[in-house]
C-alpha cells in the first residue's frame, strides 16, 4: 500500500465512524450503541474481555492446529494413495457440509461446557480449507521435477518430503489464512452454546450482553473477535513472507 | 510410435529433430526409462543417466550448491564445487533460482547433470527457453561437458542450427507415429537437406 492509498482507507474508516456516530445518535442507544459507548465498554470490561479473549484465541488456534495436523495428513494420505483420497472423499465433505451450529449442542453433551466444544467447532470449520489447499498444493510441481527425482532415484515418499511438501507451502499458507478466520468464527458458534461463562469466552459474553440489551458489550466482544481473526492473519502472512516470499520473489498482498 | 528402432553408439551425441509433438520428447522419456514401454525395450542403457529439461527444473527453494547436489540425496555424485565450476557458476553458490538468469539457471541444470557422473546425458529441447547469446554460450558448454566427459549424449531439439552445430550424427523424427525420416552423420548435412523431408507438412 501506497503513502497515497493509506490515507484513502484511513479517511474511509474515519467517515465510516462518522457514519456510525450519526446512525447512533438517530436510533438511540438500544439498538446501536455509539462508537464512544463500545470504546467505553472495551475499558471498563478490559478484564473479562481480555480473559475471553484468550479463552476463544486457545480454542481457535488449538481448532486451527487440529484442522492443520488432519488436514495436511488426509492430504497427503490422499496424495499418496487414490483410493485412500476416495475412501476419505465423504468424510471431507461431510465436515465441510455440516453446520458446526447444529452440532454444536451434541458436543455439549458430550463434552461438557468450556473450551473443548469450541475448540472442535473451530476444528470443523476450519479442516476443509486446509484439506484442500494441501492437496492442490502437494500437486503443483511439475512433471519434470517428479521425474527428476525419479530418474535420480528417490523414492516416493523422498518425493513428498523433498518436493512435494516445500511446493505445497504457498498453497498452504494461503489455505491457512482462511481457514484461520474460519477458526475463529467457528470457535464463537462452539461458544454461543458450549460456554457457561466460566471462564467467560467471547462467544458467551457476545450472547449474554445481547440478552442483557448490553449492546455496547455485544460490540465490544465483537471488536475482540476481529482483532484475533486479524492477528491470526497477520501472524500468518508475517510467516509466508518470512519463509516462503524468497523463494519466489513475490510477497503477496493481504 | 511403433516399428521404431534406434541405436546409439557410446561417446557421441546424436541429435534428435523434428517438429513438436511428433513423440521426440517421449522417446527420450522412454529411452530414460521414465515412461512404461508398451511392447519393445530399450537394451543397454546404462544405469547412470542424466536429464536436462527445457525449463532447466530446478527447485526453488534451494540455492545454486544444494540444487546440483540433488542427485546426492538418493545416490553418490561427484564434485558438486567442481562441477559449478566447470559450467562457470563460482561465486554464485549461494543464489537462489528466482536470482539467475535463465542462462544460469540452465548452467545449474547441467551441473547437477554433471555431478551424477552419467554415462547417457538426455538433453530435452534445452536452447528452447534462451536467446542470441545465451544460447551459443550453453551450447558450446554443452559440447565441451560432453567432449570432456565422454558422455553418449541425446539431444532433442527442433532447432536444425542446434543439431548442426553439436552433433556427431542427425537423426530426423516426424510424426506422430514416431518415424525416422533421415538419419546420417552431421558432416554430410545442412540445414536444406535436413528440411526437405519436412516440406509439404502443414506449418505449425
Amino acid at each position: 500500500m501506497t503513502r497515497g492509498e493509506a490515507w484513502v482507507a484511513l479517511a474511509s474508516v474515519v467517515a465510516g465512524v462518522c457514519c456510525w456516530n450519526a446512525l447512533a445518535g438517530a436510533v438511540g442507544p438500544l439498538l446501536l450503541p455509539t462508537p464512544a459507548a463500545v470504546l467505553g465498554a472495551i475499558v471498563d470490561e478490559r478484564g473479562r474481555l481480555a480473559v475471553a479473549l484468550g479463552q476463544t484465541a486457545i480454542a481457535a488456534g488449538a481448532g486451527l492446529g487440529v484442522a492443520f495436523a488432519a488436514g495436511v495428513g488426509g492430504a497427503i494420505l490422499a496424495w499418496l494413495s487414490g483410493a485412500a483420497r476416495v475412501a476419505l472423499l465423504p468424510w471431507t465433505t461431510l465436515v465441510q457440509v455440516v453446520p458446526i451450529v447444529a452440532i454444536a449442542p451434541l458436543l455439549v453433551v458430550w463434552l461438557g461446557y468450556g473450551p473443548p466444544v469450541a475448540a472442535t467447532t473451530a476444528a470443523v470449520a476450519a479442516f476443509y480449507p486446509v484439506y484442500s489447499a494441501a492437496g492442490t498444493g502437494l500437486r503443483a510441481p511439475g512433471p519434470e521435477l517428479e521425474d527428476l527425482l525419479r530418474l535420480y532415484g528417490a523414492s516416493r515418499l523422498r518425493a513428498l518430503v523433498d518436493l512435494h511438501l516445500p511446493a505445497a507451502l504457498p498453497a498452504l499458507f494461503s489455505g491457512l489464512r482462511s481457514a484461520a478466520g474460519l477458526a475463529v468464527i467457528g470457535a464463537i458458534v462452539g461458544e454461543f452454546v458450549g460456554s457457561n461463562g466460566v471462564p467467560p469466552a467471547l462467544g458467551q459474553v457476545v450472547m449474554a450482553a445481547a440478552r442483557s440489551a448490553r449492546l455496547d458489550l455485544c460490540f465490544a466482544a465483537v471488536v475482540a473477535a476481529a482483532a484475533l481473526a486479524l492477528a491470526f492473519h497477520l501472524v500468518l502472512l508475517l510467516l509466508e513472507r518470512r519463509w516462503v516470499a524468497p523463494w519466489y520473489g513475490s510477497p503477496r498482498d493481504p | 510410435m511403433e516399428g521404431f528402432d534406434l541405436d546409439l553408439e557410446p561417446g557421441r551425441l546424436v541429435a534428435l529433430v523434428g517438429p513438436s509433438g511428433c513423440g521426440k520428447s517421449t522417446l527420450l522419456r522412454l529411452v530414460a526409462g521414465l515412461r512404461p514401454l508398451d511392447a519393445g525395450s530399450v537394451e543397454g542403457a546404462p544405469s547412470r543417466k542424466a536429464f536436462v529439461f527445457q525449463e532447466a527444473a530446478l527447485l526453488p527453494w534451494l540455492d545454486v550448491l544444494a540444487n546440483a547436489a540433488l542427485p546426492g540425496r538418493y545416490g553418490p555424485i561427484g564434485d558438486v564445487p567442481a562441477a559449478l565450476a566447470a559450467v562457470g557458476l563460482q561465486g554464485l553458490e549461494r543464489r537462489l533460482p528466482r536470482q539467475l538468469s535463465g542462462g544460469q539457471r540452465m548452467r545449474v541444470s547441467l551441473a547437477r547433470a554433471l555431478v551424477a557422473r552419467p554415462e547417457l546425458v538426455l538433453l530435452d529441447e534445452p536452447f528452447a527457453a534462451l536467446d542470441g547469446m545465451t544460447r551459443r554460450a550453453v551450447r558450446g558448454l554443452v559440447a565441451d561437458l560432453h567432449r570432456r566427459e565422454g558422455w553418449t549424449t541425446l539431444l532433442v531439439t527442433h532447432e536444425i542450427d542446434d543439431a548442426l552445430a553439436l552433433a556427431d550424427r542427425i537423426v530426423a523424427l516426424d510424426g506422430p507415429p514416431l518415424r525416422v525420416v533421415l538419419d546420417g552423420p552431421a558432416a554430410g548435412l545442412d540445414r536444406e537437406a535436413l528440411e526437405a523431408p519436412y516440406r509439404g507438412r502443414v506449418a505449425e
